[in-house]
Order: structure tokens, then sequence, then C-alpha cells
């Protein structure tokens, strides 16, 4: 029915703009977010130099002119990796958040809405065992045994977010158990997973989003702390953290903008993603203002 | 409640150093993925280690060593795992303590502030300085603070450790900059916090019965605010060690400060997996035990809140 279409999609424009007025941080933390995600795709377009390109004759220029950032070490353009960067980050925060948060609400939803032993089980030998580390040690040790690549990072980070992601996705799915309409649903007949997907996944899907949001800001930070260890994606590979790290002390004197353009860059992906998160927190879930 | 978690935590910490793909023995034998293994070699090393033996025996080995506090060796230096941790756990514990410090001297004047003198100047401010702390990951505010330092001191922190009782100010000058990168980064999530509960604490009657009794204010937000804000605040605090020995992994690196971090971090690069085992449990352990502590000092706290 295209006027249904048409009426819908004006009905999200309006939401987006009501958003944007009642949330001008939100908004802005939104459009460095969107900035970040043309940057990662456009990278080639963006990108005047190739990431990897090394050239010893223009090795440690300083920003300006030819090199709008100057460049490092082995003379590649500091611009060009920060653009290519945008791409390593988001590509992991995004590809681990979506499997780590997904795996938890799907472990959330069971344990909350099942209830009893099924949410026993998933707690005490999944939920709290994986949190009572430090997500970074734990990450840490998997990409060590794995071994440092663009997909483990990957699959540790996601390790380390799930069970966050499974608490709060299960409060919801208790909260909405006890109410009435549930049990009148049950009253009237309706199965279990009729009830899971017509009440219960719509009810979670508020704190999951204001959690995955805030989670992607806090993956972007792991992603460079591992490659700022020389564990996360393996150099050449442009990451930020890497790129941080690959100043150490001998060029903080001679070569600064080696580390505070990706820092930079670091800071604002971070930033963007933690507005967005506070915003729509906000606005999406009441009960945690 | 803690103990099957501490199994599960053991469980787990085995399970991610033996049983996941890539193997020990291959990475050592062939220093990395550099030389070729042959048979033999793999064999010889595996024997060496005890690798070659079923899985529940080395799982059952490792814990019987654990219950004797016999940690086994390093493979890399040969030297017990024990000896290792009594070197560096000293300089983690003062950094994490002086991190928490630090956190909570910045975190708790800003949001109390933030919370008295709400929608001012002083409030934006204060708010502006914290969130952006939490766009400061500790590694990027370590850079900025040795770049900071050598541009206009000319001057690096000392590298290495020296005890706060040899040379206390040798000792200061090295663990205030990782101190102040992780706890910086910390005090943003612990001001925001302090700055919610301040204002939920001074909406409730007793603080308008205060008031109506003429107390002055500083007595009203230091004997009646501050007391009913503490719960919260200690339970973000609490789990904020978790946070704040990740942050010191990190802030060790860029230091040089000899620490659980750095010999985290250099066994990983020496796939040292008895360290890396030994290490994770151990700080998987002291997160568990502060959480632990949180929820005592809650019925300290809080008498309202009892525990069978």
């Amino acid at each position: 029915m295209p006027v249904s279409a048409a009426s819908t999609r004006s009905g999200m424009v309006a939401s987006l703009l009501r958003f944007c007025k009642r949330k001008p941080l939100g908004a802005i933390g939104g459009l460095g977010v969107a900035l970040m995600v043309v940057v990662a795709l456009a990278a080639p377009i963006i990108a005047p130099y190739d990431p990897y390109a090394m050239d010893y004759g223009a090795a440690l220029t300083t920003p300006g002119g030819q090199y709008l950032l100057g460049t490092d070490n082995f003379g590649r353009d500091v611009f060009s990796r920060i653009v290519y960067g945008a791409r390593i980050s988001l590509y992991v925060s995004l590809l681990a958040i979506a499997l780590g948060t997904g795996t938890g609400a799907v472990l959330g939803v069971v344990s909350g809405y099942v209830g009893g032993r099924a949410d026993i089980i998933i707690q005490r030998s999944l939920v709290d065992v994986v949190m009572a580390f430090p997500t970074l040690v734990l990450a840490l040790g998997m990409v060590s045994v794995l071994g440092p690549s663009v997909e483990n990072v990957i699959i540790a980070i996601a390790t380390v977010q799930m069970p966050r992601s499974a608490r709060i996705v299960r409060s919801a799915a208790i909260s909405v158990r006890e109410c009435e309409y549930v049990t009148a649903a049950k009253a009237l007949g309706a199965g279990s997973l009729r009830i899971v997907f017509l009440h219960v996944v719509p009810n979670c899907i508020a704190p999951y989003i204001v959690y995955a949001t805030a989670a992607l800001g806090a993956a972007v930070i792991v992603e460079a702390s591992l490659s700022f260890l020389g564990v996360g994606s393996p150099p050449p590979t442009p990451s930020w953290g890497g790129m941080l790290a690959g100043v150490g002390r001998e060029y903080m004197e001679a070569a600064p903008w080696m580390a505070l353009y990706p820092g930079v860059a670091l800071s604002l992906a971070v930033f963007g993603f933690n507005l967005l998160g506070d915003s729509l927190r906000d606005v999406l879930d009441p009960r945690l203002r | 409640m803690t103990f099957p978690v501490l199994l599960g935590v053991t469980l787990l910490t085995f399970f991610v150093m033996r049983v996941m793909p890539g193997d020990a023995a291959t990475a050592i034998v062939t220093a990395g993925g550099q030389g070729v293994a042959r048979e033999g070699d793999l064999a010889r090393v595996r024997a060496e280690l005890g690798l070659d033996k079923p899985l529940h025996v080395q799982y059952g080995e490792w814990i019987w060593g654990l219950a004797r506090l016999d940690l086994g060796r390093s493979w890399h230096s040969g030297r017990p795992i024990v000896e290792e941790i009594k070197l560096r756990f000293p300089v983690t514990f003062e950094l994490a303590v002086l991190t928490a410090l630090t956190s909570v001297l910045i975190a708790i004047p800003v949001g109390v502030i933030s919370a008295l003198r709400r929608d001012t100047l002083t409030d934006h401010v204060a708010r502006v300085v914290s969130v952006f702390g939490l766009t400061l990951p500790s590694f990027w505010t370590g850079t900025l603070i040795l770049f900071f330092l050598v541009t206009w001191f000319n001057w690096f922190p000392p590298m290495g450790f020296v005890g706060p009782f040899e040379d206390p100010v040798a000792n200061i000058q090295q663990i205030m900059w990782p101190a102040l990168a992780v706890g910086y980064y910390l005090s943003a999530y612990l001001a925001r916090m302090t700055r919610a509960t301040m204002l939920e604490v001074m909406r409730q009657d007793y603080i308008r019965t205060a008031w109506s009794k003429g107390l002055r204010e500083r007595v009203i937000v230091v004997r009646h605010a501050m007391k009913n804000m503490l719960l919260p605040v200690v339970t973000l605090a609490g789990i904020q060690v978790a946070v704040a020995l990740e942050g010191s992994v990190v802030a060790e690196s860029i230091f040089m400060l000899p620490g659980m971090g750095l010999a985290l971090v250099s066994a990983i690069q020496e796939r040292d997996y008895p360290v890396i085992q030994t290490f994770m449990l151990l700080l998987a352990i002291v997160v568990m035990s502060v959480n632990l502590l949180v929820d005592i000092t809650y019925g300290w706290l809080d008498p309202r809140i009892r525990y069978n």
C-alpha cells in the first residue's frame, strides 16, 4: 500500500527531526558517526595516497603542503592511513558488536523469559564467568592464542561483550514476563514463541539498542588498545591504535603528528558513539534516565 | 555463589589457553610462525611442557598446583611464576591504588559541585571536561602526557620502577603519570554517576528538612547528602577496579612500568602460556574479590541491606 509506506517514511523523517531538536548533542554524535561511515566507505576516494606505500625519501615530513598530516617513519601518508583506519575500526567494532550483543541478546531472552534452570545455567556458567575477567585481559588472552588478525580481534571483542548485553536483555525480559498482558496472552492460548516474538522481543529492543550503541564506542577503544599493544590487526594494517604505538619515545619529539592525529580521530569516533548513545538512552529508555 | 564462578573462571582460562586452535608447541618450535616445525622437535617440546598428557590431567595438575601455590614456571625465563608475581604485583597494586585515588579525587568534587551548581557555567564546564575524559583511553592520554612533558619540559619520566620506600620522589615521578592517565578516564564515569546521584539526593525530603532547620550548606552537603550518595558511587568504583586493571595493562606499556600489565604483554609476545594463563586467572580473582568486597560494603554503608 503506497499510502501507508509514504506516511511511515514521513513519520520516520519527522521523528528524526524531533530527535535532532530535542537532543542537539545526540544529533551531533549521530552526524559524527555518519561522517565516520562515509569516510570508511569512501576511503579510496578520500585518501590521497596508498596507505601502505612506503617512501623513505619522504619519511617524517612535517604536516602541510604535499602531505596534509605529515608522514610516518616509513614515509607513509598519515592522513591516508587515518582514513583507512576508520575502515578497520568501524568494520571490527560493527561486526564484533553485532556478533557479541546478538548472541548476548538471544541468551538474555532465553534466560529472562524461560527462567528457572536455563537462567541459572546461562548466568552462572557463562555470563558471570566471562564478566569476572577485565574485558581487555580476556581479549588479550584470546587473541594471543588465536593469533593476531582482524577476524580474531572481532571474535575476542564479541566474546567479552556478550555477557553484558545478556544481562541487560535478561532484566528487560524478566520485567515483561510479569506483565499482565503476557498473562492475558497466555490465557488466550498463545504459545511461548508467539509471546516471545510479539511481546518480549519488542520490549527488549530499546535497552538493547541503547547498550549496543554505547558498546560500539567501547569496541572502538578495545580494538585500538589491542593494536596499540601489538596483538590486534597486524602491521602494516592502518589501525589507529597501531599508529599511536608506532611513535614510541624516539619519535615523540621529532614527529608528534604521527601519534596526535590518529589519537584525535579515535577520540572523535568514541565521542560520536557516546553522544549518540547517551541521547538514545534518554529518548528510548525512560527508566534509565 | 562465588565458588562455582571461580571454578568456571579457571576452566575458561584453561580452555582459552589449551583448547582453542593455535598450538603452543608449534608456536615455540617455529618461533611464532617463521621456521618450519619438525615432528621430532614438536614431540620433544610437547613432552617437556606436559602438553602430551590428556587435557583433564593437564587441568588437574594445574589446579592441584594452584591449590599448593605452585604456579609452575615461565617457559621463557624458566623462573617460577610466583617469583615473577612477587616482583610485579606491588607495582600494579600501587598503580591501581593511585589510579583509584586520582579518579575519586577528580570525580567526587566535580560531580558534587556540578550537581549543586546545576545548569550554571561551572556545571557545563565540568560536564564537558568529564565527557571528554570518556573519549580518551589511557594509552592516548598517556601519549599526550608524554608529548607535553617532552615538548614543555624536555623531560621523560624515568623508566623502570623504584619502590616507594627506597626513593619516594623517583617512585612518584614514575607512577603518577600512568595513574593520571587511567584515573582521568575512570573519573569521567564516576563524576557522571556522582552528579546524577547527588541531584537525586538533594531532592529528598530530609534535605528539605535540613534546610528548614537552618543548617549551613556545607553541613547539609557533607553530612546529609554525601553520605546518602555514596552507595551507587561505591558500587561503580568497585566495578571500575576491572577497568583500572585493564587501563594499567596498557598504561604500563607506555610508561615502561614493570608491573603485571607489562609482564602480560611481553608474555603474549613470547607466547609464554603458563604466565598468560596464571596472570589472567589472578586478574580475574582480583576483580571477583573486589566485587565481593563491594557487596559487603553495601551492608555497612546502608544498614537497610542485610545478608543472610
